[in-house]
């Protein structure tokens, strides 16, 4: 017998087992079949003696009435790049859809309906790692879009996926200057088909702040702890993810967090300084062919590494401490690489690994070499994510000198000259 | 009236009932490497919410719904030792650990049951808080099983793994607090066929399958392992209950369970004469405040209630007698409508008429209230206190109970209680929802190769032939010590019923005597050492249970000295009395001389000091 998904089947197998069930999935040597009982169970085909379709009634679906949407309301956009805030679970296939359409969102959550009008676009549905310089090109574009509709949103979320949310954060935060409302990048790091999902409130909380605040800028909002007590609202250009799965995985690096909003209130707590600019949004894009390098700074690193760097475009080396790569025998190669790179005319950056703290290139002999290279990043405290966005934003829209000039000068928050004392510095509230 | 029944005959009522039992296994957790123990000690705490889908609730008023969503908070407490990210879902659960897995198959071949080529890891959605992720990792390992019992086959339907829940600490109506030590220790759960067709069957099947699960290894002690057991009678309802950890009150727990549903049928035969014969209004009328009538009650429960709130009554028409008919020890149909209102209210029960006049309230109080509500001979009435809100929802479902109760039994979950009753818990749920667990690869059986585990019975049987009787031998199987019994056995002189007597019977007679003594201080070395001792003639038994109790109390006993010391305490005292008898008004120092060297190869500090005490006693 042929099966196919979705077909109710009754399995006689050779050791005498008897099944009924729904084919969930075909595999090359076994099926997976739902049985009543709602488990999954594997079967290899050779075991099967017999099998049979089994006929059933057509199941008529009863379309879902949809909910009306209250166009009265503060207008919200939603941008889909990925990453779902919303999902369906069909119990019966054991499939988990995604849910992007307005009324979709509002059916799962209800309490949207009495907050906001909702109007959103699937932007992407890339997995959040596969980002692509032209993919925040189409972002930065439906966000003009949305900017241009002829009613205006109070905000815009962008859904996306968390492992390079920050990366998107950073970039859009270059690529929009003075961006006239709040721009909410929202991501949940337990997917939304479970009942423990943190979406709901991420984009609970990121929805209240956009209609009790004035802020204009890019954010990222995120649980702030393991419990669903509160979300903070960080700056684009300085969060970073700092846990592979904790709800929490989104911290303020070289600063404070903007915001906290409580989940039980969803009252706003503002913890640092807001800044509110009322000049007139400007748009850039990437361009989609540049190619730049981010190269970890290690020991033993090996010139065949580091050797990329010369087809590169622009660089930035992560480098240790306060921003060295070693100087033994094989780096002095390196160091050579580095000169060879910059006469090709491709543009340097150095971060530092630590994350937190800021590079001087002054203390030691390294740095200063690095420095008389040419090699940009001395004094900044710019996150290396950060510094790769800015560098692909600066090379995508200004010319060398510019470049040379603009790399360490703040121009959206991304860094400061000033290093604040904190008596911990890693839970800096 | 309705007097309480007695059922001699099972087949006759169509007793029908199947066991579901969860057994915890005594290894780490299932997905990660946490230990299972069962702690209440913690050292943090988190607060979650559960986003609940409309469709995760069935049938429940959106209403409730959105009510319960917004404000039930789930708060957990975890210690370090049991508890890790994965318990918090933050984590996503580790690779399946290797021993639970394997004890789950071992589990099937004990049941005869026929393992799946692969084994596919589900998510069972469970939104009442027990498990952080709002689901339960579950598999099904095999099906087609059975277990003999005396009389007949009873099929096992399915053998599933899977993780155990956080235990419930405390339940309010904002906030359920939860311990996470429990959660993601590995259940077996063992499904049978619902054709136990006796109490007395089922508690048997429930004690076979029991004492099989001891073949493998399982947690022991109370909540380790757990029956829900299915029932329904002709006519009945199929009922669910949950939570019975005894397994001696199972057979009480279904007998009482079939006379409650028998004396509901009759009860519903009664209802639904009265209404065909128009005597009673299903009609409901609203309910009346009758907080004035109590104003200077001397109720002490009303006069509690109404220092705040307000007391309300419904009458029933046509109801006389039946609120107060006992269906069952010590229940009555008035308590069946109070559990289920109490369920979805703060208040505490009801009053019924048939029940008044008691409890503070006046035959004075009842007649204006009889006048009040316009109550007739043949009519009854429900009468509550407290907030007004709680009040309305308390008769609105007492209301709904009842009018259940004029059709047919409801099928429902209820909870075993400790006098062997059972009260309503839930409305039976819908078809489990359940979605493939992603994060967890599929498990090929053909890659696993797992030793089949000797069976208890064949254990009992191996024991028994060394000349124990059946009951002991069944004692040793079951404690999990029996390898321990066959290595003493066949590395000593001494007979089963010795060996039998030191590892089970002593412990007891040396903890009543002394309650310091624990078993768990004598180690199996300390064991082998003293059986050795005894077998070579080293000690004698008198020293080997002294040392074993002194071990047992906490006390360091130098098993090497005790080996040297081979005359006992008893026999140097009476040497020593010997010597002092034979050698009146000697010095000191000629009767240890003489008592030295009577006693080659004692301890002279213990000559010394018994002497010493034999001279003084004088």
């Amino acid at each position: 017998m042929n099966y196919k998904t979705g077909q109710l089947v009754q399995l006689s197998l050779k050791d005498g087992r008897e099944y009924e069930g729904r084919v969930i999935s075909i595999k090359e040597e076994r099926i997976i079949i739902k049985l009543k009982n709602g488990y999954n169970v594997g079967i290899f085909k050779k075991n099967v003696r017999d099998a049979k379709p089994i006929k059933e009634k057509p199941v008529v679906k009863n379309e879902n009435k949809k909910p009306l949407l209250n166009k009265k309301l503060p207008k919200l956009t939603i941008l889909h790049m990925g990453g779902t805030i919303a999902s369906k679970v069909d119990y019966e296939l054991g499939g988990v859809s995604p849910l992007f359409e307005p009324e979709e969102i509002i059916s799962l959550f209800p309490e949207l309906s009495t907050l906001v009008y909702i109007e959103s676009k699937l932007v992407s549905r890339m997995l959040s790692e596969n980002l692509r310089f032209s993919d925040l090109n189409k972002l930065v574009s439906a966000i003009k879009d949305a900017l241009n509709a002829e009613k205006k949103p109070k905000g815009i979320i962008i859904t996306h996926g968390t492992d390079m949310l920050h990366y998107t954060a950073a970039a859009l935060s270059f690529l929009i200057e003075n961006p006239p409302l709040p721009i909410i990048l929202v991501g949940s790091q337990r997917s939304s088909d479970r009942p423990s999902s943190d979406s709901k409130s991420n984009l609970m909380a990121a929805v209240h702040f956009i209609l009790k605040s004035e802020s204009k800028g890019v954010f990222i909002c995120i649980h702030e702890s393991s419990s669903d007590n509160s979300c903070l609202i960080l700056r684009g250009t300085n969060a970073r993810k700092m846990h592979s799965s904790r709800r929490d995985a989104f911290k303020p690096i070289n600063t404070e967090a903007l915001a906290r909003i409580s989940l039980k209130d969803y009252s706003i707590e503002w913890l640092s300084k807001e800044e509110n600019q009322n000049k007139a949004p400007k748009f850039y894009t990437m361009n989609p062919n540049l190619k730049i390098g981010m190269f970890y700074v290690h020991p033993s690193m090996c010139k065949e590494e580091l050797g990329g760097i010369l087809k590169m475009d622009g660089a930035i080396i992560i480098g240790t401490g306060l921003g060295h790569i070693g100087l033994n025998d094989e780096n002095e190669f390196i160091l050579k690489l580095i000169k060879e790179a910059i006469s090709k005319g491709v543009i340097i950056a150095i971060t530092p690994q630590t994350l937190f703290g800021r590079i001087s290139l002054n203390v030691y002999s390294t740095g200063r070499k690095l420095k008389e290279l040419g090699v940009l990043g001395h004094e900044s405290n710019m996150l290396p994510e950060t510094a790769f966005m800015k560098l692909a934003f600066l090379m995508s829209n200004f010319k060398k000198e510019e470049i040379y000039e603009l790399y360490n000068k703040n121009l959206r928050g991304e860094l400061s000259m000033k290093s604040p004392y904190e008596d911990d510095y890693i839970d800096a509230d | 009236m309705i007097t309480l029944m007695q059922i001699n005959d099972f087949s006759k009522i169509g007793f029908k009932a199947g066991l579901e039992i969860h057994q915890q296994l005594d290894t780490q957790k299932l997905f990660c490497s946490c230990k299972g123990d069962n702690e209440d000690k913690y050292d943090f705490e988190i607060e979650r919410r559960l986003n609940i889908s409309k469709s995760e609730m069935g049938e429940i008023d959106p209403a409730a719904l959105h009510e319960l969503e917004k404000s039930k908070s789930f708060v957990y407490r975890g210690s370090n030792n049991s508890s890790c990210l994965v318990e918090l879902d933050e984590e996503p659960p580790h690779e399946i650990s290797k021993e639970p897995l394997e004890i789950s198959i071992q589990v099937s071949h004990l049941f005869n049951a026929k393992i799946v080529d692969s084994i596919e890891f589900m998510r069972k959605i469970v939104i009442d808080g027990s498990n952080t992720a709002g689901f339960q990792r579950t598999a099904l390992i095999a099906t087609d099983g059975f277990v003999k019992l005396k009389s007949k086959k009873v099929p096992i339907e399915t053998i599933c793994l899977e993780e155990d829940s956080a235990k419930l600490i405390k339940r309010s109506s904002s906030k359920d607090i939860y311990h996470l030590s429990r959660l993601g220790i590995p259940l077996v759960e063992i499904t049978t066929a619902p054709v136990l067709a006796s109490p007395e069957e089922l508690k048997e099947c429930a004690k076979e399958i029991g004492l099989i699960l001891r073949s493998v290894k399982v947690k022991r002690g109370l909540g380790t392992i757990r029956q829900d057991v299915n029932l329904s009678i002709k006519g009945g309802a199929r009922i669910e209950i949950k939570g019975a950890q005894n397994l001696k009150e199972l057979d009480k727990l279904a007998y009482n369970e079939a006379i409650r549903q028998l004396s509901l049928l009759k009860v519903i035969d009664e209802l639904k004469e009265r209404e065909k014969s128009g005597k009673i209004d299903s009609n409901f009328s609203n309910p009346v405040d009758v907080s004035q009538i109590f104003k200077e009650t001397k109720s002490n429960i009303l006069k509690k209630e109404l220092e705040q709130g307000k007391s309300f009554a419904v009458p029933l028409k046509g109801f006389s007698g039946i609120l107060g008919t006992e269906i069952l020890q010590g229940r009555r149909i008035g308590t069946e409508i109070s559990d289920y209102a109490k369920t979805y209210s703060s208040l505490n029960g009801l009053f019924h008429r048939d029940e008044l006049p008691n409890y503070g309230i006046t035959k004075a109080e009842l007649s204006s209230l009889e006048k009040m509500l316009n109550i007739k001979k043949e009519d009854s009435f429900i009468l509550v206190a407290g907030k007004e809100e709680e009040c309305r929802i308390f008769i609105k479902k007492a209301l709904e109970r009842l009018e259940m109760l004029m059709k047919k039994i409801p099928s429902e979950v209820r909870a075993a209680k400790q006098d062997g009753t059972t009260t309503f818990l839930r409305p039976m749920p819908g078809p489990a929802r359940m979605y493939p667990e992603t994060d967890v690869p599929s498990i090929f059986l053909e890659e696993l190769s797992v030793k089949k585990a000797p069976s208890i019975k064949d254990v009992i049987e191996k024991i028994t032939a060394l000349g124990l009787p059946r009951e002991e031998a069944t004692i040793v199987a079951k404690s999990g010590k029996s390898d321990f019994f066959f290595k003493l056995m066949n590395n000593s002189k001494q007979k089963a019923s010795y060996i039998y007597t030191l590892l089970f019977s002593k412990p007891k007679e040396f903890k009543k005597k002394e309650n310091l003594f624990d078993s768990k201080n004598i180690s199996e070395e300390n064991i082998m050492k003293l059986i050795s001792l005894l077998d070579s003639g080293t000690i004698t038994k008198k020293q080997l249970e002294d040392a074993y109790f002194d071990i047992g109390k906490g006390k360091n006993v130098n098993l090497e000295e005790l080996s040297m010391n081979k005359i006992s305490e008893e026999e140097i005292r009476r040497k020593i009395k010997e010597i002092i008898k034979q050698n009146k008004d000697k010095s000191f120092g000629f009767l240890m001389g003489k008592a030295m060297a009577a006693l080659k190869g004692a301890d002279g500090k213990e000559i010394n000091q018994i002497l010493r005490e034999e001279l003084n006693k004088k």
